[in-house]
């Protein structure tokens, strides 16, 4: 999976076996938009679930999402795909 | 199976985990050996593990705390976080340890520990950390459906506080 770079305004961060990887977007450009949601598509059909928090550390907001592309024109945020946990 | 027997099963299993869980046993031996086989296999992904990955993973967990909770984690090694319904849970990322804690008298105590995990626990511990964290923030009811409790609420337990004072006081009289 590509690392997205540029003006970006949005993360995504994937944790996994080596740690995290983090998808960087700009929610105004189209081309980067459609190549995270092909991403995020890969993650939903795994099964992943996906997190968005908001504000700062401290006064941070955090809401389950069906998925971190849906809401539009809002400041940044960041987003976390967790992939299927279960009890053990 | 003899404690001679025990011993060569898992020096078997320990050195082939894959091979070790085709092996056919009585069946009043399958359970020991399907135990031993997931102990087997958590080990080695936790040796193969990707040294660098928890510090990684520790990074983005520090990001999602504030000052105070960073300074809890550097002082004690896990954070405090309070959840929208009061709750108050503990969780340490070293070992994605999640407890609910209450607070009696002067103390705080975890009085449920939660087991949440992936399937192959290829994750380090503290994304694991960071997934407990989110959740319970997000949706902690479904946190607590999901997850493996248990109850470790003798910590607090008056009584039970009280005789492992007397006994440590017995001890030190007696050496």
């Amino acid at each position: 999976m590509e690392t997205l770079e540029g003006h970006a305004r949005e993360t995504l961060e994937i944790p996994d076996a080596s740690g995290h990887m983090t998808v960087r977007w700009d929610p105004d450009n189209p081309e980067e938009v459609a190549e995270v949601q092909g991403v995020v598509d890969r993650l939903k059909a795994q099964g992943y679930s996906f997190f968005e928090a908001e504000g700062e550390p401290g006064a941070m907001t955090i809401r389950r999402e069906p998925t971190p592309l849906a809401r539009k024109n809002r400041g940044p945020r960041r987003h976390v795909a967790i992939r299927p946990l279960a009890g053990g | 199976m003899t404690g001679d027997d025990l011993a060569a099963l898992a020096d078997r299993v320990f050195a082939d985990p894959e091979a070790a869980a085709t092996l056919e046993v009585a069946s009043e031996d399958a359970e020991v050996l399907a135990l031993l086989v997931e102990y087997a296999r958590r080990r080695q992904h936790r040796n193969n593990r990707d040294p660098l990955a928890q510090k990684r993973a520790m990074t983005l967990f520090r990001s999602f705390l504030n000052a105070e909770q960073q300074s809890q984690l550097r002082r004690r090694g896990f954070i405090y976080t309070q959840v929208p319904s009061g709750n108050v849970y503990r969780i340490c990322p070293r070992v994605a340890l999640t407890m609910r804690a209450e607070r009696h008298g002067k103390r705080i105590y975890g009085v449920t520990s939660y087991c949440y995990h992936d399937a192959g626990h290829e994750l380090p511990p503290a994304d694991l950390a960071l997934a407990h964290l989110l959740l319970l923030l997000a949706d902690e009811d479904e946190f607590l459906r999901a997850a493996n409790a248990t109850d470790r609420r003798m910590q607090w337990d008056g009584a039970w506080r009280r005789k492992l004072n007397q006994a440590r006081r017995a001890r030190s009289h007696a050496a």
